[in-house]
């Protein structure tokens, strides 16, 4: 077997891992094509945005650089660079990147898509409707431009309207999982939870691997179990912030738990300085054991998933 | 880790010693209960069991944190010795050094749990670490008696709290 055909079968692999958010099995396929390939550049920023997906953004943001060092009018590989340091909350240099990017592919949609995301982050969400709206008059049919449309819309608080870009995304690719979640969040929002699940665990059919659709079934057993619920959010807001945040914030806690302590003390309040102490304990125990819970509960509900046929 | 693939840069490299490696929880509870003698230390070893590529980093944080955590101590002492405090007010004051201690520990923390999730990832085995704070938790007051008072050791005294 040729290099070049190997290569183009693994490229072909990882597109296809990459489009069902299958982002474990796209790395792993990506460091065998680097081997055999080290300078491929495509390779490098295909790389980098799977390791960004998956918070690993010091790599990502060395092999977004390794390719545009090896090519750099890769424009793959700025729009790489811009997600990395989108995620690194390093907005200028993002946008700069993409615009970049843009310059080589004006009318790329997943760049323009990327160019949305980084809008809607600034929360310039008419801007970022424009954008999508733009990708969509390229290419009527990406289901993807309808669910990116849809999730902005949903932010808003707009249900019937994500709800509609759901259904169209649906029409045209009845088995986007993206779009399945889309359809799954707005009937969460609307507090139809048993119906939402069915919308997760549909996505998980098509793709037991979908990293999205296994986000949203989280999400939504959160919603079920208050306590579970309750790590998830907590979770889901410490890794939101960042390193340095989620350090202050945790620190800030312990302070107060700390000050508090100290004031019950010379106040002569016994027994609020014992509460304290068994709430500090059980928080403690509870972020301790919650994440183990929480994945025990995830694995039954996945016994439920039958397998697509197509999978 | 297959020697045939394109090793990415944050992988962790592991060591003949991997088999020592702990979850970085167990480091973090030895901080809070037998203190950052223990766990910082523990910390910086475990960076290196399981390869961890911001090893270096761990172990400069740790000594840096020790040196910071002494640093305050004393000046928060003195300041009290100087301003002539009461001991109730010395206690809130006192409450900095313990706020740098806990800041440290959460970096420590911080920095080598991404790693760690990796080196699972890759199937790198696990020693459980009760033991140790256990034995920490222990040891800890026995050893702030054994510092010899009226020496520069007792400097390190807030590493044992």
């Amino acid at each position: 077997m040729s290099l070049d055909f190997e290569n183009q079968r693994l490229f072909e692999r990882i597109e296809a891992q990459m489009a069902r958010g299958d982002l474990k099995g796209a790395v792993g396929s990506l460091r065998r094509l680097l081997a055999l390939d080290p300078d491929s550049a495509l390779g490098h920023a295909l790389l980098s945005l799977c390791l960004r997906d998956l918070k690993r953004l010091h790599a990502a943001e060395h092999e977004a650089r390794l390719a545009l060092s090896l090519e750099p009018e890769l424009p793959l590989a700025h729009f790489a660079l811009a997600m990395v340091c989108h995620g690194q909350r390093k907005s200028e240099e993002a946008l700069r990147s993409l615009e970049q990017a843009l310059a080589f592919e004006p009318e790329s949609v997943v760049f323009l898509r990327g160019k949305a995301l980084l809008q809607g982050a600034a929360r310039e969400r008419e801007a970022a409707r424009q954008t999508l709206e733009r990708a969509l008059s390229l290419n009527a049919d990406d289901p993807q431009t309808l669910v990116a449309l849809g999730e902005l819309e949903l932010e808003r608080g707009k249900l019937l309207e994500a709800g509609r870009y759901a259904r169209e995304a649906l029409g045209l690719a009845p088995e986007t999982a993206e779009a399945l979640v889309l359809q799954g969040r707005v009937l969460l929002r609307q507090g139809k939870v048993e119906e939402a699940r069915e919308h997760a665990l549909w996505a998980l059919r098509i793709d037991a691997t979908d990293g999205r659709a296994l986000h949203f079934l989280v999400e939504v057993k959160a919603r079920q179990n208050w306590l579970l619920g309750l790590w998830w959010r907590y979770a889901s807001f410490m890794s939101g912030l960042g390193d340095g945040r989620q350090i202050l914030v945790l620190t800030l806690g312990f302070g107060i738990y700390r000050l508090l302590l100290l004031l019950a003390g010379d106040f002569g309040a016994r027994d609020l300085s014992q509460v304290l102490q068994v709430a500090w304990l059980a928080l403690a125990a509870y972020s301790w054991v919650g994440p183990a819970i929480f994945q025990r509960m995830l694995a039954k509900e996945m016994k439920q998933v039958t397998l697509s046929a197509n999978y | 880790m297959d020697a045939a693939l394109y090793r990415i840069v944050d992988e962790p490299r592991p060591a003949a010693l991997s088999r020592l490696a702990v979850n970085p929880l167990w480091p973090f509870f030895a901080c809070m209960f037998a203190g950052p003698w223990l766990g910082w230390s523990w910390f910086a070893f475990n960076g290196f069991a399981f390869g961890d590529e911001r090893r270096w980093r761990v172990l400069a944080w740790a000594f840096g944190g020790a040196a910071l955590t002494v640093v305050v101590h004393y000046l928060c002492l003195r300041l009290g010795v100087e301003r002539e405090l009461s001991r109730r007010t010395l206690r809130y004051f006192m409450l900095l050094p313990v706020l740098v201690r806990m800041t440290m520990s959460y970096v420590l923390f911080v920095e080598q749990q991404r790693g760690f999730e990796l080196y699972r990832y890759f199937g790198g085995a696990v020693k459980p670490g009760w033991m140790v704070v256990m034995a920490g938790f222990w040891l800890a007051p026995r050893l702030v008696e054994a510092l010899p008072t009226h020496s520069l050791l007792t400097f390190l005294s807030p590493l044992f709290q």
